[in-house]
């Protein structure tokens, strides 16, 4: 009962706000300095320099430096100087000062929640930062531009900032309600501005600690890329830690890691196989990303079904306010983009394509290369759809409906004949490869309350390839027969899913993620590789001979993943993602279960350095075998099977980011990786995948041992934005049937790898890029013994480096401005110095030598030239 | 344009960091079976950058004993259909037999190989009884030739494998290239595993006796119609590990398991139950 009343008797003195109960208390005059001192502090030693007791609760005052002079000022001039911009109080009771935070404003539960768009297109900012420089607390938008965050006591105002944007600050108190949709704009065009590195403003700091992984899509076209085409993919070969398998084919290989593990997401969407022209573009026309994130080793809970890294690429929206787009060509590609409001703004559509016209090229090339006694054709074109719907049904429901649609199609034919008067031929090689995926899905962004924000997608995935190789030479010795090595791939993918992901701003501590993925699978993968000899050319078996006598090998599976974690934040100054990814895959055979608990941790050691630490497992339930080791599209993925085990892995990370200066950033990330179950094809004259064929006798399971350590600086000064990267790792394999499970290297790992990245303002429109890499050689398997009968032994896989791997890149670009419209052109050289980088090693040679003349290093990439030009309105 | 033209076409050059040499050995093809011709081939290998040429050998110095018996020496002839191989004609040893250990050695005199050794057995020969076999007419030219067998139960110590198929002539018995016979398919209660696909280089198949799924095995293959008739041998060898090992690893093009201790090559035994149809 008397704490209520002492309750009731605060809260009426706490409506007059300040109040003069005894005057000369206040009125008494005090001389007092202070530099720099936090808040807390003040207040003691204002309470010792008077001799007047100064009494208060120190979780309700507010972490601020406050510095003050003064000679002779009363103690309520001093007390109202010391409180000011916070929501404080203080009264006077019974010859003491109280400060003191007023009960309705402590009780509250205060939020603000909204969506963060771009003001001029209406196209929603993805992890833009939220923060409160009060309590030094924050979050950022979600991949749909949404925001909540739980207000604390002390704060006055929320800072909205986003890379390349003007930042925004909103007072609290001019809020009447606790929606706060903000527009941001674009800053003027400031070309080289964070680029690479993120200025150390506070709220953009911010933002790096709590989405590390988000990629700087400003960045992307500001490189040299081959063919002058940007590309998000390649983008990534700039972290520590990436590789590309031979000469940017390939596959991206992470942390020693095998590139079928990488989670490619297309707005939420898997795509399998996001290679188009064997590695040396990706499926994401960079003209319509917004964002990207990509995580190579700290995966938080949501996502799962891969084991080594997860690019999740996200679309725009289309632009709401009115029609635009742009076009844009290259050497090798054109492209245009459309996009435009549907009604109201409110709703908008994006509409894009691209297709590389290198078959028109070809043609030329083929005719070229042709001779006498060599008729060559080929031909080689991919292209690309996309189209995005936007549809606002009311303020807390939004609908998206995506689709795209890529193709590839190669052809290669060539006939050499014995002479120029004798058409016998020697050697005839066809290769027909088509391949492609299409994926669609339906979304719905849902708003329940202030705090839960909730994605519904149902989505299809389809991949199919359609490949057929044959090579047939004359024998040596023999004047009528052939040696035929022919191989038949078809693989299609079909992929039908549900997702349903909720986010939970529980309080500004603490940020909810839960959900769920089913996926109902069907995999018809079919493998027919064989050498024999036959008599005539005609001879050789054709494809639908070869299918007619075989029963394709088909899988319907089900996977079914769950998934929960917890983002706190532990003070102002750490934060824990907690989480659990459960997994379960089954089939008519078998069931699997995974269990994957995520922990990932970082914390501010001081004001300058960042502590980061992680362990994860993750699962796949899915296997690319590849047959090459040349990421060409003969890559097939097959499921898990009775016989044919989940992949896993565990991953210990730890790393540290040091601020050396406010333009200066060092960052050094140890990791160790233990998979299980990884498969490698082993090497065979044949091998079929079909119904009837005990295959998966031929992919035994392997262990892989993977570590490194990954440094990084970045530099800014004046007009110079400096990127630098080493990294040293090792990747092993060990295979049971291979010198007994001996570990070794792994065929696309570098133990030295780095690589330098410098841009130039020439002017405020023109940059200048110059980029290297540096690589040592890859492991690669030659022969090591030639026996009297022609055969070659290989004694050991991987028993070779090749040379090492390096490349220097340069361009310029220039942007401009012509009668409402914007323009851009881009000149750069791939690879200047000419390098013959090695792709991979022949074997030439008179028989019964094997000399080092008898081995060739073929290269795809010489110098490389590449022009430009965007125009967009 | 120039550029891209090299981008397509012949992009080699030779390796410029240098390969570290490896040594030549002393090779050896020596498969051994029950009451055959005892042929034992010799030669070196060609290593890398060791500047030998892989040759066979008439001056290598091959010895043989059988159990615990002295080593003899075997006799170097050419074979007159063939003068660029060498192999051992075995005069004055008995044949091995079933259950023999074998062992081996050789060396070149005057030169810097090491000498090698080998060690194997003669497994125990395949009782099966005699397959039946069918024959159609595939297409215009072609026999179709069905070969219905079954491996017993009493086989399965044996454990390895291998099927032979060659068209037999009087002066043809090391025919390098015999695909006179086609399309071999080769299923085993409908199952066609990896085990027994065909190999058409050698014309023959290795498989494991874990491999089957029963004791059936059933033997498909085109053959040419010559009209006055052709013999179609059937081999079904029992071999050893070694000999599974070798040859599974070289039709692979990956890891030889040589078991020539100190060179390259095989050493093995097989023992084998042959028959001889008259297609026509």
């Amino acid at each position: 009962m008397k704490k209520i009343i002492g309750v009731f008797i605060f809260i009426i003195l706490s409506c007059f706000g300040t109040i003069d109960a005894q005057d000369s208390l206040l009125l008494h005059k005090v001389k007092f300095r202070i530099v720099n001192r936090d808040l807390s502090n003040a207040l003691v030693d204002l309470s010792k320099a008077t001799k007047i007791n100064i009494a208060f609760n120190i979780i309700d005052i507010p972490e601020k430096k406050i510095s003050l002079y003064a000679p002779n000022y009363s103690l309520k001039e001093v007390l109202d100087f010391l409180i000011k911009g916070t929501k404080l109080k203080y009264t006077v009771l019974n010859d003491q000062v109280v400060v003191f935070l007023p009960k309705n404003e402590s009780d509250k539960e205060n939020i603000i929640y909204g969506y963060i768009t771009d003001k001029k297109s209406g196209e929603k900012l993805v992890y833009a930062s939220v923060y409160l420089p009060v309590s030094r607390t924050g979050t950022v938008s979600n991949d749909y531009g949404f925001y909540s965050l739980k207000l604390n006591n002390n704060d006055t105002t929320v800072v909205f900032s986003y890379l390349g944007y003007k930042s925004l600050t909103v007072k609290l108190s001019d809020l009447n309600n606790a929606n706060l949709d903000v527009n941001l704009e674009k800053e003027p065009d400031k070309i080289l501005d964070e680029i690479i590195i993120t200025e150390t403003k506070s709220g953009v700091k911010k933002l790096e600690f709590y989405e590390p992984e988000k990629i700087n899509i400003e960045g992307l076209e500001k490189m040299v890329h081959i063919a002058g085409e940007d590309d998000i993919v390649r983008y990534n070969y700039v972290k520590p830690g990436v590789l590309t398998g031979a000469d940017g084919f390939g596959g991206m290989h992470v942390r020693g890691g095998n590139t079928g593990g990488n989670i490619m997401l297309l707005d939420g969407v898997p795509v399998y196989n996001a290679q188009h022209a064997i590695g040396l573009f990706s499926v994401f026309n960079s003209s319509i990303i917004k964002t990207a994130k990509f995580l190579k080793g700290d995966f938080p809970a949501r996502y799962g079904g891969g084991l080594e890294s997860v690019l999740d690429v996200r679309t725009r929206d289309g632009n709401k306010k009115k029609l635009g787009g742009e076009f844009d060509v290259g050497i090798f590609t054109v492209k245009g983009v459309l996009e435009g409001p549907i009604s109201d703004n409110k709703s908008s559509i994006l509409l894009s394509f691209r297709r590389t016209y290198l078959d028109i090229w070809s043609k030329a090339f083929s005719s070229v290369l042709s001779n006498e006694i060599r008729k060559k054709k080929f031909s080689y074109y991919f292209y690309d759809l996309n189209m995005k719907l936007n549809i606002e049904l009311n303020k807390r429901n939004r609908l998206y409906l995506n689709l795209y649609k890529g193709i590839d199609n190669f052809l290669n034919n060539s006939q050499e004949f014995k002479s120029k008067d004798d058409d016998l031929i020697v050697l005839k090689n066809d290769d027909i490869w088509k391949w492609g995926n299409r994926l669609m899905s339906i979304q719905l962004n849902s708003q329940l309350g202030q705090k839960i924000f909730v994605n519904t997608t149902i989505y299809n995935s389809k991949y199919s390839l359609n490949s057929n190789s044959s090579n047939i030479s004359l024998l040596p010795n023999e004047s009528s027969k052939y040696f035929y090595g022919g191989s038949l791939l078809e693989s299609e993918i079909n992929d039908i899913g549900l997702k349903v992901d909720v986010d939970y701003a529980i309080n500004s501590y603490n940020f909810l993620r839960f959900g769920t993925l089913n996926i109902h699978h069907e995999i018809e993968p079919f493998v027919y590789i064989k050498n024999s000899i036959i008599n005539t050319i005609p001879d050789a078996p054709k494809p639908d001979e070869i299918k007619s006598g075989i029963q394709f090998f088909s899988s319907n599976s089900v996977e079914n993943r769950f998934y929960i974690e917890d983002k706190m934040s532990l003070g102002n100054s750490s934060l824990l993602n907690l989480g659990i990814h459960f997994a379960v895959f089954n089939n008519k055979d078998m069931k699997y279960k995974s269990i994957e608990p995520r922990l990932i941790f970082s914390s501010f050691l001081s004001k300058n350095i960042v502590y980061s630490a992680s362990i994860v497992k993750m699962s796949q339930f899915s296997h690319l075998l590849t047959n090459n080791g040349l990421g060409l599209p003969s890559e097939i993925l097959l499921p898990s099977t009775k016989r044919l085990l989940p992949e896993e892995v565990w991953q210990f990370g730890t790393g540290i980011n040091y601020d050396i200066k406010d333009n200066m950033n060092f960052s050094v990330n140890a990791y160790y990786k233990y998979a299980k179950n990884l498969v490698e094809q082993k090497r065979g004259s044949s091998f079929i995948i079909s119904q009837n064929s005990n295959w998966e006798d031929y992919i035994p399971g392997g262990i892989g041992k993977m570590y490194g350590i990954e440094t990084q600086l970045k530099y800014s000064v004046d007009k110079f934005r400096l990127l630098f990267n080493y990294t040293y790792s090792k990747s092993k394999r060990s295979y049971k049937h291979i010198l007994d499970g001996k570990f070794l290297d792994y065929r696309f790992s570098r133990t030295h790898y780095m690589n330098f990245l410098l841009f130039y303002e020439i002017s405020k429109k023109t940059i200048l890029s110059l980029s290297s890499v540096y690589g040592s050689g890859n492991p690669y398997t030659i022969p090591t013994q030639l026996t009297p009968e022609g055969e070659l032994i290989y004694e050991e896989p991987n028993n070779y480096k090749l040379p090492f791997y390096q490349r220097i890149d340069v361009g310029v670009m220039t942007k401009f401005n012509v009668k409402g419209t914007s323009q851009e052109l881009k000149i750069g050289i791939y690879n200047l110095l000419s390098r013959k980088n090695p792709f991979y090693v022949t074997f030439k040679g008179t028989k019964g030598f094997l000399y080092n003349t008898d081995f060739k290093q073929v290269y795809v990439f010489p110098i490389f030239p590449s022009v430009k030009y965007r125009i967009k309105f | 344009m120039v550029i891209s033209i090299s981008v397509l076409d012949s992009c080699e050059v030779d390796l410029s960091d240098s390969i570290r040499p490896v040594d030549s050995r002393i090779w050896v093809n020596a498969i051994v079976g029950v009451k055959d011709v005892v042929k034992i081939y010799v030669g070196n290998t060609s290593g890398v950058n060791s500047g030998d040429k892989a040759e066979y050998r008439d001056d290598a110095v091959v010895k043989l004993k059988v159990n615990s018996g002295s080593y003899n020496r075997l006799v170097y002839r050419i074979d007159s259909t063939s003068a660029n191989k060498g192999y051992y004609y075995y005069g004055r040893l008995e044949n091995a037999l079933e259950g023999d250990t074998l062992s081996f050695m050789s060396w070149i005199p005057g030169s810097d190989f090491d000498t090698v050794k080998g060690v194997t057995y003669i497994p125990r020969k395949p009782e099966i009884s005699e397959p039946v076999v069918s024959t159609s007419i595939a297409s215009t030219g072609y026999f179709m030739v069905d070969i219905d067998l079954d491996i017993p139960d009493s086989l399965k110590s044996s454990k390895y494998f291998e099927i032979r198929l060659k068209e037999w002539k009087y002066s043809d018995i090391n025919s390098e290239y015999p695909t006179i016979v086609r399309d071999v398919t080769l299923l085993n209660d409908l199952k066609l595993s990896y085990g027994l696909t065909w190999n058409e280089k050698l014309n023959s198949t290795l498989f494991d006796y874990s491999d089957l799924e029963d004791s059936n095995l059933h033997l498909k293959f085109k053959v040419k119609n010559n009209y006055s008739g052709i013999k179609i041998n059937f081999e079904l060898r029992a071999v050893t590990k070694d000999y599974y090992d070798y040859f599974k690893a070289l039709d692979g093009g990956s890891i030889v398991n040589s078991n020539i201790i100190n060179g390259s090559g095989i050493f093995a035994g097989y023992a084998k139950y042959s028959k001889l149809y008259d297609i026509k």
